[in-house]
């Protein structure tokens, strides 16, 4: 039970921290394992937010996340942010205008889609 | 021992309560839906609920207000935002905001845009309540 109770613990706080900077959590995807943390999708403002991210914001959310008690390790695979290898400083990218080449390794496979569209929404009653 | 973690889904669409009814059962969560947004703390009382799935846009009641009520009741609930991205949320992009600040800051809450794949509906519940076919013992 702590290790299930102490995961999910971690995924909140690192909810916390980037609830905090205003990133909208519905572009991206949090991965744990063990103690290692990678985030997958856009780091984007929340639709509404005004303030823009700037590689500054982008290295202190990236800080604060490191900083999360259970995280040894933190990681992106991000489409519009990344990461300097040689001088750790975030820049802005756009993943989709890398050649198909380059993308293909990351796409991700799902094995079903959630896409209804919205017609027919007075049909059966509720089962609960 | 292991607990069965049990999920409310809001939706006034059935085919995608259905869906998601087959999917979360799959990875073994107890899942209870409901097209009508009035009748959530009903459901709420009478099961303990562990995570709660909002439609935003209902014609009953928006999964908004919905939210803004069970977070006055049950604070610390988890809840996951299952709605069209950019249509709903821009419509109340600054209540949004607003909320983030506020309600979302404790990290009990998450979105997930439609449409999306089986695998990210498993990965934003197990991150906000854990793990539905693994032993918590």
């Amino acid at each position: 039970m702590t290790s299930q109770l102490s995961r999910v613990e971690i995924y909140r706080q690192v909810r916390v921290v980037l609830v905090r900077h205003l990133i909208d959590l519905g572009r991206l995807t949090i991965r744990i394992s063990l103690n290692h943390l990678i985030l997958y999708g856009s780091l984007l403002r929340l639709p509404g937010c005004t303030a823009k991210l700037t590689p500054m914001i982008v290295m202190a959310i990236f800080s604060e996340l490191s900083q999360v008690p259970g995280i040894k390790r933190v990681d992106a695979d991000l489409e519009n942010w990344r990461r300097d290898d040689r001088f750790g400083a975030w820049h802005p990218f756009d993943k989709s205008a890398q050649p198909e080449a380059v993308r293909e390794s990351s796409k991700e496979i799902t094995p079903e889609v959630f896409d209804v569209a919205d017609d027919n929404k007075d049909a059966t009653p509720p089962s609960a | 021992m292991k607990s069965i973690l049990n999920i409310l889904s809001v939706d006034d669409d059935p085919r995608i309560l259905k869906a998601f009814e087959a999917a979360l059962q799959q990875k073994g969560y107890r899942v209870f839906i409901t097209t009508d947004p009035t009748k959530v703390a009903e459901v709420i009382n009478d099961n303990k609920i562990d995570l709660v799935m909002l439609d935003v846009h209902m014609p009953e009641k928006n999964g908004i207000e919905v939210f803004k009520e069970l977070k006055k009741k049950y604070q610390s609930l988890p809840v996951l935002f299952v709605t069209a991205y950019p249509k709903s949320f821009s419509l109340h992009s600054q209540e949004m905001v607003r909320m983030w600040e506020n309600e979302f800051a404790d990290g009990e809450t998450d979105i997930l845009y439609k449409p999306f794949g089986v695998d990210a509906l498993y990965q934003k519940v197990e991150g906000l309540i854990g793990s539905g076919d693994e032993s918590d013992s």
